[in-house]
């Protein structure tokens, strides 16, 4: 379970992974499907995965390599606790 | 599991009735009153299926032979390891049990042109997310009088996704 906190997502054992913030507040019509897991964004031409395929070992590995990484995220997904 | 945006933004609220007796008092009162038949929407009916295993005689409720699930797996329910005893079809929307047929939203006889609102409780069937294989309807919402109906702004669904 990651949790996600004042748009601050963290593991289950409290290390911070990363901010959503995206500067251009872009919304799901910008998303374009590229495959299952990656989306891609029309505003800034950048790949965004779509965490409703990944695990969240996958998850934590890739915002470990980049806490830039942008993320699409539903709150119906199990994975994350909102609070 | 439903997710209720709730009135965030502090709006007027339009209030939904499903009967007459409620009806005939807000058009007494001089309230704008807009009535809607209820009707089903295709994006919100799923299937599912009921496999049995040959060997173990194991039921399993399933929405296909290939299922995304949690933890990043795909589950598979091939052939020739279970038998599909039933394909069913059903509707994501539980409505309000007083609904028969119709609702009517009563919006307040002062709303100005342009006003936004908040509706309560929402008569039109709106898939407001489809996860894995779950179709979530909406059940409040948004909109903006026009001085003669409403304009449902769906653009408010859009927060139940965080992207960035």
């Amino acid at each position: 379970m990651l949790i996600i906190q004042d748009m601050k997502i963290y593991s289950e054992d409290g290390t911070y992974l990363k901010t959503i913030d995206c500067p251009e507040k872009v919304k799901n019509n910008y998303l374009k499907n590229i495959n299952d897991k990656d989306l891609l964004c029309s505003k800034c031409n950048k790949n965004i995965i779509d965490t409703k395929f990944t695990t969240e070992n996958e998850l934590i590995n890739i915002l470990k390599k980049d806490r830039n990484t942008c993320l699409k995220i539903s709150r119906f997904n199990p994975m994350f606790r909102f609070e | 599991m439903h997710l209720k945006l709730t009135n965030k933004n502090k709006l007027r609220v339009i209030k939904t009735v499903y009967d007459t007796y409620k009806l005939n008092a807000a058009q007494k009162d001089s309230c704008h009153c807009l009535i809607r038949k209820i009707e089903r929407t295709s994006s919100l009916y799923s299937s599912r299926c009921l496999f049995r295993n040959y060997k173990t005689g194991e039921y399993e409720f399933m929405p296909s032979r290939e299922n995304f699930v949690q933890y990043g797996e795909w589950k598979n329910y091939p052939e020739e390891e279970w038998e599909l005893i039933e394909e069913v079809e059903f509707y994501n929307r539980v409505r309000n049990p007083n609904a028969a047929g119709w609702g009517a939203y009563i919006i307040p006889k002062d709303a100005k042109v342009g006003e936004r609102f908040y509706i309560e409780d929402i008569i039109e069937d709106i898939l407001m997310e489809h996860f894995w294989d779950s179709r979530y309807p909406a059940t409040d919402g948004e909109c903006v009088w026009n001085g003669n109906d409403i304009e449902i702004d769906k653009r408010v669904y859009d927060q139940t996704f965080l992207i960035g």
